[in-house]
């Protein structure tokens, strides 16, 4: 994987519809692309925050992400929400799958990656390297803003 | 009920429910004379008052029964926004003690979740900081609060910090584990640690009843806004109310100065 590319493909994301899979990845990861994507600013010593994002599956056969790893915190989990008469429950997923030709959306109060434990505080505007582990063991980089939603 | 007032007709069961003996006698009394009104209604065709309207209605009627008990009240079966009996004593990021009745001329505007909560909370005071900007010079007549139910990681210097980064006019709280607990039963709020046993025990999620309450000033329960309520409902909601409020001020209810 060519790490030093990325910054310059995935310069333009937050604006971009859509960022075409390149070719530092092999199998299910040539399918995938993701959009949208950006990390919640969180307050000052917040131990854990999140990420989300489109991912869209472009390819003939279902993909599921299995995995999320990222430079900046030490554990990086998958996530849902369950909304169980208005208790909102956080549970971490085994994987998150994307249909054939169809999408997956990661949003507040649904799917997303939860960073936990930053080794760093986050500014906005930080780009953050994040690796989705898909489950034909190919990976896709993705490179994903820093985002107050306020 | 005839008016479509939906959500005046729940506060009126609610404050009945809550607060008037529950026997035969004025059980048969309520079913009569609602069923009566109802049909009365309908027959005159006449007009529906404004829902305001009925609303002070409803709150001078319910201050004249007995208040409610909050021994009683913890008892009862959950029920959503039924019998939420609003009563807290916890302790506020400033420092110093924060209860229900402290703030007599501003509604209070509450949430219940943690800081360790990435997501629901984050999105929640984000919510809350808008409903205020958008309110303008109102928003001096509102108290936001943040209420932890994660005492334990929770410190007064965290939450303060936490609350500052969305709104600094949001005000931090927590407790003891039992006060807190007091606090989120009588808000009928359920909250309870989830330890992952893979994971790190520091790293527990908290599920957690989600969404916002709103107190009168002087600290009655009035609503509660479901997570995900768009924000603009709940400004409107508080506007209605604070101009209620203010037009009510050449009168002021029975029992307003307590």
């Amino acid at each position: 994987m060519n790490r030093a590319t990325l910054p310059l493909i995935l310069a333009g994301l937050l604006g971009a519809a859509m960022n075409c899979g390149t070719a530092h990845a092999a199998g299910a990861a040539d399918q995938i692309t993701v959009s949208d994507a950006y990390i919640r600013l969180a307050p000052p010593g917040a131990m854990a925050t999140g990420a989300y994002m489109t991912i869209r599956n472009a390819g003939p056969g279902e993909v599921r992400v299995v995995k999320a790893a990222s430079t900046v915190s030490r554990i990086t989990e998958l996530h849902t929400h369950l909304n169980e008469g208005g208790v909102m429950k956080m549970r971490q997923v085994k994987d998150i799958p994307v249909p054939p030709g169809g999408e997956t959306v990661l949003k507040p109060g649904g799917l997303h990656v939860m960073l936990i434990e930053m080794r760093l505080p986050l500014r906005e505007g930080d780009k953050v390297p994040i690796t989705l582990g898909l489950d034909d063991g190919s990976s896709k980089v993705i490179s994903v803003p820093v985002r107050n939603p306020g | 009920m005839a008016c479509g007032h939906a959500e005046v007709v729940s506060r009126a069961k609610s404050i009945v429910i809550a607060r008037v003996a529950k026997t035969r006698e004025l059980g048969e009394a309520y079913e009569q004379a609602t069923t009566e009104a109802f049909l009365a209604q309908g027959q005159r065709k006449a007009e529906c008052p404004p829902r305001a309207a009925l609303t002070v209605e409803l709150e001078i009627a319910a201050r004249s029964l007995n208040p409610p008990n909050a021994h009683q009240l913890a008892a009862t079966p959950e029920v959503p926004d039924i019998g939420i009996n609003p009563r807290y004593l916890l302790q506020a990021a400033n420092g110093r003690a924060v209860m229900d009745g402290d703030f007599k001329d501003r509604f209070q505007l509450i949430t219940f979740g943690y800081t360790f909560c990435p997501d629901i909370c984050p999105t929640t005071l984000l919510e809350m900081a808008a409903v205020l900007k958008q309110l303008g010079n109102d928003a001096a007549k509102v108290q936001a609060l943040f209420i932890s139910v994660d005492p334990e990681r929770d410190t007064l210097a965290q939450l303060r910090t936490y609350t500052e980064f969305f709104d600094a006019r949001i005000l931090g709280a927590t407790g003891s584990p039992e006060l807190v607990k007091r606090a989120a039963d009588n808000f009928k709020v359920r909250y309870e640690k989830v330890i992952d046993p893979k994971a790190n025990p520091a790293h527990y999620a908290v599920d957690h009843s989600a969404g916002m309450f709103l107190l009168t000033p002087g600290g009655q329960f009035l609503a509660k806004f479901a997570y995900g309520k768009p924000v603009a409902e709940i400004v409107a909601r508080l506007r209605e109310e604070i101009a209620l409020r203010a037009s009510a001020d050449g009168a002021p209810l029975p029992g307003a100065s307590r």
